[in-house]
């Protein structure tokens, strides 16, 4: 692989990758995703300020804030606790030991962090795989169908075109994380003051962060099937079967067959969350896996990528 | 077909290639060679295995079987032609979205030329093939042939040492066509560029290349200098104003070294050489060409051997096989 034509490369294909009509489709589709989740989560707030200035008659009382944030809490502790519940095994010790560091990891959630930026994050978490499949889907697959990599294949190796297209990807999807964290944190700060500016930044970076990272697998796994589906409708078929499969698989099978829920862990979706934990050895344990899952889809990709014929 | 010499006489070697799709062979064992500096034409039929052949010789398919060298490299080390290379494919598209311009300045960034320069050398390109006023738009702005000129464009950047053209005046004017073909004799005399092109049209293969080969379904024909694939040395060909009678044929034919007189209608004749060792085509083409000016014919046409047109449709026609070098 050549760096200097990687790079290249993938600037040209950051650059380029939403004129087209699927890249318009996506950057709205991710943007509209985004703001959908913060404001189903910031509206009850909203409100709740408005009910709380008027029952203490204005937001000049010193105990506005403190009323208001003990009512985020209240509203943000139920998807949070939905998000990490964990399965009863049966073993009361066991249980008992998960139900405890469930509890300091939604404590920390909730109080150490700002409630709702945690709540917000943790949905789009959820959300955000699939929105990955239609941004990274025609990674290849388009341009193989179409030929269009034939001119550029004459002066570049594949594997730099393989790793500048995919780094393009990895640019843009970043780009749209930091977009979607700068609006969401900027909204918070400016319509409901409620937390410390700093509080508000270090948490967003720290979710746009473990987005993604948490990103990096699902793209491994377009850059495959894109590669190796030379064409773009297949190729969104296929991805968006297996990203949004994996865990209605796993939720289908743990319900007849407890040890089948391990499916979630071929694709982040079984760990994924762990990224926002309050042990940090289980953030870096998080990353690792999403490093390692990455590596091998994306070696897979390379593979069939460098292999097929163009 | 084998043939002996230094690795840098050729820029392209193609040995017993085999390529099939599904099952269906589109390249059967085909070997040839390219020799450096010349205009090669790659003739066949539709479905004949042209555009598969440039295909794997850019490594854009994988062989199943067989050898390409290019420019003393294996096509499996194709990375290490960057820059040496080019080719005008047949079926590749430009992107839908991105300014003309800005797509070929990229191509020639990785090729690692600066951008101010490879600006210049791009519009000098696109004027080079009259589509330089559409050099801010998208595709969508261009014709079919303006397309086929821009992929041309593209394919005359940078200074490559060999061009693949597949099919480059299918769908041209022949205004246009016309400016490809002294483009390609350009490259070729200035900068000693080889080019190989694929074309049905023979008679613009016959006027540009030296070399051809001759592929159906698959197969190779024939492949060589174009005058020993259509047997120049051999025969001439004569167009006349008037027929032969049968005591001026029988005059043509009582020059030494002459075989027979072939009468393939109406005022056109095909004289077959016997040459003996010391006898010269000039010798014995000139001696005929008194002949006939002895019997008050001035021929309207005296060509030696076959036209290209008539050896490919010989060569294609079912069962047919031959093989040349020169």
């Amino acid at each position: 692989m050549q760096l200097s034509k990687s790079l290249l490369i993938a600037r040209y294909s950051a650059r380029y990758s939403v004129r087209g009509g699927v890249g318009l489709v996506f950057l709205l589709l991710s943007l509209t995703f985004g703001l959908v989740v913060a404001n189903s989560l910031l509206a009850p707030v909203e409100m709740l300020m408005k009910e709380v200035s008027a029952s203490q008659g204005g937001r000049d009382n010193p105990a506005f804030t403190e009323m208001v944030l003990d009512g985020v809490l209240d509203q943000a502790r139920e998807p949070v606790a939905w998000l990490l519940q964990e399965r009863e095994t049966g073993d009361a010790d066991v249980d008992d030991a998960a139900a405890e560091a469930a509890e300091a990891w939604a404590e920390y959630l909730l109080e150490d962090r700002p409630a709702v930026l945690s709540a917000i994050f943790m949905i789009l978490m959820l959300g955000w795989p699939l929105i990955v499949a239609f941004g990274a889907f025609d990674l290849y697959a388009g341009d193989i169908s179409s030929r269009q990599l034939r001119y550029q294949l004459l002066r570049a190796d594949r594997s730099s075109i393989f790793f500048g297209r995919l780094f393009g990807m990895l640019i843009t999807l970043t780009l749209v994380l930091v977009m979607l964290g700068v609006t969401i944190s900027g909204y918070l700060a400016i319509k409901l003051p409620l937390y410390d500016g700093w509080d508000v930044f270090s948490w967003t970076a720290n979710a746009v962060l473990a987005l993604a990272v948490a990103t990096l697998p699902y793209v491994g796994v377009c850059s495959w099937i894109s590669a190796a589906i030379g064409s773009s409708f297949g190729a969104l078929t296929v991805v968006s079967v297996i990203i949004g499969g994996v865990p209605l698989l796993a939720m289908i099978a743990r319900n007849t067959y407890e040890p089948a829920g391990c499916i979630s862990y071929v694709l982040p979706w079984g760990y994924q969350l762990n990224l926002f934990h309050n042990e940090t050895s289980e953030v870096l344990l998080a990353v690792a896996l999403c490093l390692l899952q990455a590596a091998f889809y994306g070696w897979l990709g390379y593979r069939t990528f460098t292999r097929r014929d163009l | 077909m084998s043939v002996t010499s230094s690795p840098s006489s050729f820029a392209l070697r193609v040995a017993d290639l085999r390529k099939s799709f599904d099952d269906t062979p589109a390249l059967d064992g085909v070997s040839f060679d390219v020799p450096l500096g010349s205009v090669f034409g790659l003739l066949g039929p539709n479905g004949a295995g042209k555009t598969t052949l440039f295909s794997l010789a850019a490594g854009f398919l994988r062989a199943d079987q067989g050898s390409i060298e290019i420019l003393d490299q294996s096509v499996s080390r194709i990375d290490e032609l960057q820059g040496r290379m080019t080719i005008l494919p047949q079926d590749a598209a430009f992107q839908r979205n991105v300014p003309i311009i800005e797509q070929l300045v990229f191509l020639r960034l990785l090729d690692g030329q600066e951008r101010s320069k490879a600006e210049v050398e791009v519009e000098e390109a696109l004027e080079k093939v009259g589509i330089a006023e559409y050099k801010k738009r998208g595709i969508h702005a261009l014709s079919h042939g303006m397309l086929k000129r821009l992929g041309i464009a593209q394919a005359f950047l940078g200074e490559p040492e060999l061009i693949l053209l597949d099919e480059p005046t299918s769908g041209l004017d022949p205004q246009n066509a016309r400016q490809i073909r002294d483009l390609v004799l350009e490259m070729q005399r200035e900068r000693g560029v080889t080019t190989v092109i694929s074309s049905h049209n023979l008679g613009e293969i016959q006027e540009l290349c030296d070399h051809v080969a001759i592929l159906d379904k698959g197969k190779l024909k024939a492949a060589g200098s174009v005058d020993a694939v259509t047997r120049g040395g051999h025969m001439l060909e004569l167009e006349l104003r008037r027929p032969l009678t049968s005591e001026e044929a029988a005059a043509v034919t009582s020059v030494d070294g002459v075989g027979r007189v072939v009468d393939r209608g109406p005022q056109r004749y095909r004289v077959e050489f016997a040459l003996a060792p010391e006898q010269s085509v000039d010798a014995v083409g000139g001696a005929i060409l008194q002949k006939l000016l002895d019997c008050g014919l001035t021929p309207k046409s005296m060509r030696e051997g076959d036209s290209l047109e008539e050896t490919f449709l010989r060569l294609t026609a079912d069962g047919a096989d031959e093989s040349a070098e020169g």
